[in-house]
């Protein structure tokens, strides 16, 4: 997940073009769980975007490349 | 029965965030049978489409098998689905594992926590050395990215299962003891309640 999201992610980007299957859900959830320190309630089906996403945690440092910017 | 005075270890948990390990109670055979009989999840399971008689299928349910949970989820104490380990070989220290997952949470990532709570229950358990997979090419992307990170592939057979009117391949995957050591450091978060 983070080596995809490292490349052409933007906040426009589906979250299912991300989350590609069930590991990558999985692994995406470890992914910003360690980046914040914070344990995740999250559904990946609950939002659309990558975008989506950060705005679900905006001013939490999610360095795994998925980002306001796009990475 | 480790050296005098020494720490009994940690004991296994069959919990994690979102999923409960339980066993398989008769109570479970109905929910169990639609599960893996049902065109979705049925050609992905062992039973390949095969749909045994519900007066047969405790028996189907238990052919082969070592050791096997219903995975429940906590939230709603309701069942997501079956992680089994069967083909047990002990003299060469390896078995076989599958998980059939219900249709309704197959896209979120939190059911995935039951099979990783399994994996760690089957390598403390047991003292194998690896865990195979056997994945129908077409049932590979359900956790493609699971490969080369998780899990190696050791093995296709080419052309070996017919599906939906074509030969696919069945794939042989691996999780060995060694990787899932770093893996379940990773996942620790997760597979604590």
């Amino acid at each position: 997940v983070a080596d995809q999201a490292a490349g052409a992610v933007t906040p426009d980007t589906p979250l299912t073009a991300v989350v590609t299957d069930s590991f990558a859900a999985l692994e995406l959830h470890v992914a910003i769980e360690d980046a914040t320190g914070v344990a995740l309630e999250w559904d990946p089906t609950l939002v659309d975007t990558v975008g989506d996403l950060y705005a679900a945690y905006v001013g939490v440092a999610v360095d795994r490349g998925v980002s306001a910017s796009g990475g | 029965v480790g050296e005098a005075g020494g720490e009994a270890p940690e004991a296994t948990g069959l919990v994690s965030r979102h999923c409960r390990l339980r066993p398989v109670l008769p109570a479970d055979y109905d929910y169990l049978y639609r599960l893996l009989v049902s065109p979705d999840v049925g050609a992905r399971w062992r039973f390949r489409g095969a749909s045994p008689s519900p007066h047969d299928f405790p028996a189907y349910l238990g052919h082969g098998v070592l050791v096997q949970f219903v995975a429940d989820q906590r939230a709603t104490a309701k069942p997501i689905g079956l992680v089994s380990a069967y083909n047990a070989d002990f003299a060469n220290q390896h078995a076989w594992v599958a998980m059939a997952l219900d249709p309704s949470v197959q896209r979120a990532g939190w059911p995935l926590e039951a099979l990783l709570l399994f994996i760690e229950h089957t390598f403390s358990a047991f003292s194998f050395r690896k865990l195979y997979f056997e994945v129908p090419a077409f049932n590979l992307g359900q956790f493609a990215s699971a490969i080369g990170r998780a899990l190696e592939e050791e093995g296709r057979l080419r052309d070996h299962e017919w599906y939906g009117g074509a030969w696919w391949d069945r794939v042989h995957l691996s999780l060995t003891r060694e990787r899932w050591a770093c893996l379940r450091a990773r996942y620790r978060g997760i597979m604590s309640p």
